[in-house]
């Protein structure tokens, strides 16, 4: 299976704890200034994917709010509940499909307009159960790696700061004549089943880095990088360990700025575009109560 | 058979939205009475409530203009159904284009007798003109003023 998406553009405003101005002109600011990047112009959009989090947002389907900063505006809109990743794959597969020629990808995270930010991740938690013991959402994933090693795993980690950021990639069919010389060109998802009991805690990554190498039919031992988002609470050498590579291999987000979301992925792929690409570079990015939604694409130069 | 139970839960979180310097003017244009957009000078379009940015043309509008206080209906319901924190029903909605603006901006009407909400009144017909009423102690909110049918 071959699908090669262009990459025309980018545009990152970097995690910080507050970045001023409302939550649409920091979107706007990322989606405008990447298509100043790509030399393309919002005619020429067809329309826009975009990850975001009604409950960060403080909005009820908040791209509906947020339409006019995202581009999207009298287009196609597509939006998912879930890492940026995934949107990055879903508008792979409307360029490639042939449903639109330029898309952007957007994702964005205003924490700082959150009063406690920190009562946020509580709230995935199931609410008559899990909630009601009110134990720290990241001891779901030590529950699941004490599963799989046998031994008590400690949750002492200190939660991650919030940070406000948008990002923009903007996204076109290979053969474009703004497309640039990076590719898409794999794509895969964690889609199998949820993990049982003591299966480990990183497989869906793994399946998620297994389905892109596979659809591009790059061998892991060709991957020059690995961009990390998410994940904070796995080690680089776990992470390096599950996937076969050397650690020295895994690039990973600022601890501090760590915590970005579902805008976590798009950054850590605008990071690696930012950074050159000077071979395949996977960027892999993992979401959810025990990380098991997780999601990677591959990006190579033509 | 045992009876299905109900856990007790609860969903709560503070926002402080940020809005931005542009609609920071809107606002306390409220406060003095006056009403402004924010004009696109590469489509002439007037936004009101003003943005820092033009949803069509995706470009800055880094300029704000007053608009007038007179406007015409473009588009009005009669909400009948009560909802959680609305006004007592029915009372009036509308969709005002104001003088020097191309965009429309949403407010209740007031000013007229929507009897029992199933009859459209004369004055809340499409393009029929209406005119901003400020309240005496304007707060810097959106409900500082509202609509009443007629030019001003």
């Amino acid at each position: 299976m071959a699908l090669k998406i262009g990459i025309a553009g980018w545009s990152l405003l970097p995690p910080s704890a507050e970045i001023p101005g409302a939550l649409d002109e920091l979107i706007y600011s990322s989606t405008s200034q990447a298509l100043v990047d790509a030399g393309i112009t919002i005619a020429e959009i067809d329309g826009v994917c975009m990850a975001s989090s009604d409950l960060n947002d403080g909005r009820a389907i908040s791209t509906m709010t947020l339409t006019g900063s995202t581009g999207s505006f009298h287009k196609s809109e597509m939006r998912v509940c879930n890492d940026a990743l995934a949107a990055v794959w879903m508008g792979a597969a409307e360029v490639g499909s042939g449903a639109a020629q330029t898309l952007i990808v957007c994702a964005w995270n205003k924490f700082s307009d959150v009063v406690d930010p920190a009562a946020i991740p509580a709230l995935a938690l199931e609410p008559s159960m899990h909630r009601s013991l009110k134990y720290h959402p990241d001891a779901i994933l030590s529950l699941r790696e004490s599963q799989e090693s046998g031994t008590i795993v400690l949750t002492d980690a200190a939660p991650l700061q919030p940070n406000d950021t948008a990002a923009a990639v903007v996204i076109t069919t290979d053969g474009h004549p703004k497309a640039g010389d990076l590719v898409l060109s794999g794509f895969g998802s964690s889609t199998g089943p949820y993990l049982r009991p003591g299966e480990p805690v990183l497989k869906p990554t793994q399946s998620a880095v297994a389905a892109a190498l596979k659809f591009a039919a790059v061998p892991i031992s060709d991957v020059r990088r690995i961009f990390v988002g998410g994940l904070h609470r796995i080690s680089s050498a776990d992470i390096a360990e599950a996937l076969s590579v050397p650690e020295s291999s895994i690039v990973r987000e600022d601890p501090q700025t760590a915590d970005l979301g579902y805008a976590a992925g798009l950054v850590a792929l605008v990071h690696a575009l930012e950074l050159g690409i000077d071979g395949p570079t996977l960027v892999i990015s993992a979401a959810g109560l025990g990380v098991e939604s997780a999601n990677a694409v591959l990006v190579e130069m033509k | 058979m045992t009876e299905t139970v109900r856990i007790p839960g609860e969903w709560h979180i503070g926002y402080q939205y940020t809005i931005g310097t542009f609609a920071s003017a809107f606002f306390d244009g409220l406060r003095k009475g006056e009403i402004w957009g924010s004009l696109c000078e590469q489509n002439g379009e007037v936004a009101v409530p003003p943005k820092s940015f033009n949803e069509q043309a995706f470009v800055p509008t880094d300029k704000l203009v007053q608009v007038g206080l007179n406007g015409t209906i473009q588009a009005v319901t009669i909400v009948t159904a009560p909802f959680a924190g609305s006004p007592d029903v029915p009372y009036a909605v509308i969709y005002v284009k104001l003088d020097g603006a191309t965009s429309s901006i949403a407010n209740y009407m007031h000013g007229v007798d929507l009897g029992d909400g199933t009859t459209l009144p004369d004055a809340l017909s499409i393009e029929s003109p209406v005119h901003a009423v400020f309240s005496p102690e304007p707060e810097g909110r959106v409900t500082d003023f509202w609509f009443e049918p007629g030019v001003a």
